[in-house]
């Protein structure tokens, strides 16, 4: 350290706190006899610590004595074997609840993968990856086709047992918008377009292959 | 001839009216000819002690004020330009560029033997229930208004801190632990833990200049009673 070099703020915080080695408080102390800038930098330094240690004891009483008053509290809730087990035939309850309540929850946290399906014939690759955590939100094409104002939609697989299904409104620019919140394994399925009528006319049958 | 108190008094009176440098760019210290200075010093030069004088009085005011306080500072300041004009004069000084050095160590006696007095007055006035009175001598009502002001301030930023920032605030400035052991036990490098204690003290900074207001105090100036 060069007397002639302005201190570094870490350097005047060391020697503030009184842990700067004893060679670098010397040629500091040099400085300091000439710098009136660093005579200031280092009076603000020193405010700021003595500040800033009030500020943290502070905080750590508050925090301490909001402890003691969680201590208090649990004490009161946990602190006799009856309470204990009032607590945790709830807790096992509660478990329970979760277990199934989950699978249905975890339904709502995943991604949509968009798939365009049209019924051409022949010579189309219409197979769709997809990772286990999508799910399919699928585009069917409508054009040609009788328009209604309600279509249902139904998924079955390659033995034509029934997947999914549900009734989806035609919004009128011959592309029917389906999100399948159902997750489909991979393999062949034929997505079906229905009408809502007793009888369940099929308008079009799309074929949809996931790997 | 010795100086005395008058002597340095009256020849550095026009340099202790010099008003400080206000600029922005702060700028460093000068490299001094201090053959030139001791020489000067040694022939018994006005110039050379008014020189000396201009060019370390305040770095010794502010030394003396920082360990002993506010508290009949001006004899003091006094009192070390003597014993170091003296101990020029005498030959104590065998290395001019050693100057510094030589006033620095000066200094520190000063201040280790008026600590020294100070003890030794205190355990001769203690009270009437043998407890010694404790007051402390760098204790400057203006500056404790600010520290108080500061500390208000950052308890509130403290309050909305992550703990994990507050915790390495806590550990370093007031456990005084060092930073090697707080980057073991909380699983820091040393560029994790200066970045996280730099943000938490700019953070101090940035609000600290948007409301924080000087306000100067009149001083309040306590003498103690001489001593029959």
């Amino acid at each position: 350290m060069n007397y002639l070099d302005h201190l570094h703020e870490d350097t005047l915080e060391a020697y503030v706190m009184g842990k700067l080695p004893e060679n670098d408080i010397n040629s500091l102390e040099d400085h300091l006899l000439l710098c009136e800038h660093c005579q200031a930098r280092t009076r603000e330094v020193e405010l700021d610590w003595k500040a800033r240690r009030i500020a943290l004891q502070r905080v750590r009483e508050r925090e301490g004595s909001r402890l003691s008053v969680f201590h208090a509290v649990w004490e009161g809730m946990f602190g006799s074997p009856a309470k204990k087990t009032g607590w945790a035939m709830a807790c096992a309850t509660a478990a329970v609840a979760m277990f199934l309540l989950v699978p249905s929850a975890q339904e709502n946290s995943f991604s949509y993968r968009n798939v365009d399906l049209s019924s051409m014939r022949g010579g189309k690759d219409l197979s769709a990856p997809v990772q286990p955590d999508e799910r399919l939100r699928l585009h069917l094409d409508l054009a040609e086709l009788d328009q209604l104002s309600v279509y249902r939609v139904v998924i079955v697989n390659a033995s034509g047992d029934l997947v999914w299904e549900a009734e989806q409104t035609n919004p009128g620019d011959n592309k029917l918008v389906v999100a399948v919140p159902k997750r489909l394994v991979s393999g062949t399925y034929w997505v079906r377009l229905l009408d809502r009528s007793a009888s369940r006319r099929l308008l079009r049958e799309y074929p949809l292959q996931l790997q | 001839m010795l100086a005395t108190h008058d002597d340095l008094s009256n020849k550095c009176q026009h340099s202790s009216n010099q008003e400080p440098d206000h600029s922005e760019q702060p700028t460093a210290p000068i490299e001094l000819n201090l053959q030139d200075l001791v020489d000067r010093i040694r022939a018994e030069d006005p110039s050379g002690m008014e020189e000396l004088y201009r060019i370390f009085s305040k770095g010794v005011r502010f030394y003396l004020c920082r360990q002993l306080g506010a508290q009949e500072l001006e004899d003091k300041v006094h009192d070390t330009f003597v014993i170091v004009v003296q101990a020029i004069r005498r030959g104590d000084l065998r290395e001019p560029e050693r100057l510094m050095g030589f006033i620095r160590t000066i200094v520190r006696r000063q201040v280790a033997a008026h600590i020294d007095v100070a003890i030794q007055s205190r355990r001769e006035h203690m009270g009437l229930d043998g407890t010694p009175s404790l007051v402390d001598a760098s204790c400057d009502p203006e500056e404790n208004f600010i520290v108080q002001q500061k500390a208000e301030l950052m308890e509130k930023i403290l309050g909305g801190m992550p703990k994990r920032d507050r915790e390495i605030l806590t550990r370093f400035y007031l456990d005084e632990q060092p930073q090697d052991q707080i980057c073991r036990e909380m699983r820091l490098s040393e560029t994790q833990f200066r970045l996280l204690k730099s943000r938490a003290k700019s953070r101090f900074g940035e609000l600290g200049k948007k409301k924080l207001l000087r306000k100067p105090i009149q001083s309040v100036f306590m003498r103690k009673s001489a001593s029959a």
